[in-house]
């Protein structure tokens, strides 16, 4: 009874991938099989593609597009790097180090602001703003095409109406 | 634990499912450089694999 159940069975599907899908195994100390394990890490490959590779399968033509996405993806990121990441030399072993923390962070800023740094647009404190314009002497100004009609003449206003609806008829 | 057992955990197995294809094609390519799965895994471990380092 205790047999039957240990005996897991097996599904169709199961059984025709473990009959497409045999298994080579081998007994190696453990030591080595750590060192594997970091080099296939090293290579981002799993055991499976490593012996595909040895069997000549695994050439440009199955793995590329993972490969280059990844070389892509780290291109990228060291340019981002180059262009957004603030870095500074150790004072112990002057190896360089990007500002990732919290409390470098705040150095940096606390720095920044007592050396006195501020936006390119931002004028001088001391200045005033913006300079007045100065007022245009009466003798250089140039005279208005248009002036503005000021009138209180009444009478005068009525023929101008009387006149623009004679036009208009 | 007996002698066997202390062996297993010292040395245990190393199981890799491949396609019926593939495994012939490495066995076969394992045949042609006279080594055994055990070698190969071994020089592997110690970067002598050049075929895979590139």
């Amino acid at each position: 009874m205790d047999k039957k159940k240990k005996t897991k069975k097996k599904s169709p599907s199961r059984i025709k991938y473990e009959t497409s899908h045999p298994t080579v195994s081998a007994r190696i100390p453990v030591a080595v099989k750590a060192k594997i394990v970091a080099n296939l890490k090293k290579l981002d490959m799993n055991m499976a593609d490593a012996f595909k590779k040895l069997a000549g399968e695994l050439d440009e033509k199955i793995k590329p597009t993972e490969l280059t996405n990844k070389a892509e993806y780290q291109a990228g990121i060291s340019v981002a790097r180059q262009y957004y990441a603030v870095s500074y030399n150790c004072c112990k072993c002057g190896q360089t180090k990007v500002i990732n923390t919290r409390k470098e962070k705040e150095a940096a800023s606390k720095l920044m602001t007592e050396a006195g740094w501020c936006h390119e647009t931002c004028p001088e404190p001391n200045l005033p703003q913006t300079t007045p314009a100065k007022p245009i002497p009466a003798n250089m100004r140039r005279p208005n095409p248009n002036p503005p009609v000021v009138s209180t003449d009444k009478s005068n206003v009525s023929r101008d109406r009387i006149r623009r609806f004679m036009q208009g008829l | 634990m007996n002698s066997k057992e202390r062996f297993e955990k010292s040395n245990p197995m190393v199981i890799i499912r491949l396609p019926a294809e593939t495994r012939e094609k490495m066995l076969a390519e394992l045949h042609k450089r006279g080594m055994t799965l055990k070698e190969l895994l071994t020089a592997f471990a110690n970067g002598q694999c050049s075929s895979l380092d590139s």
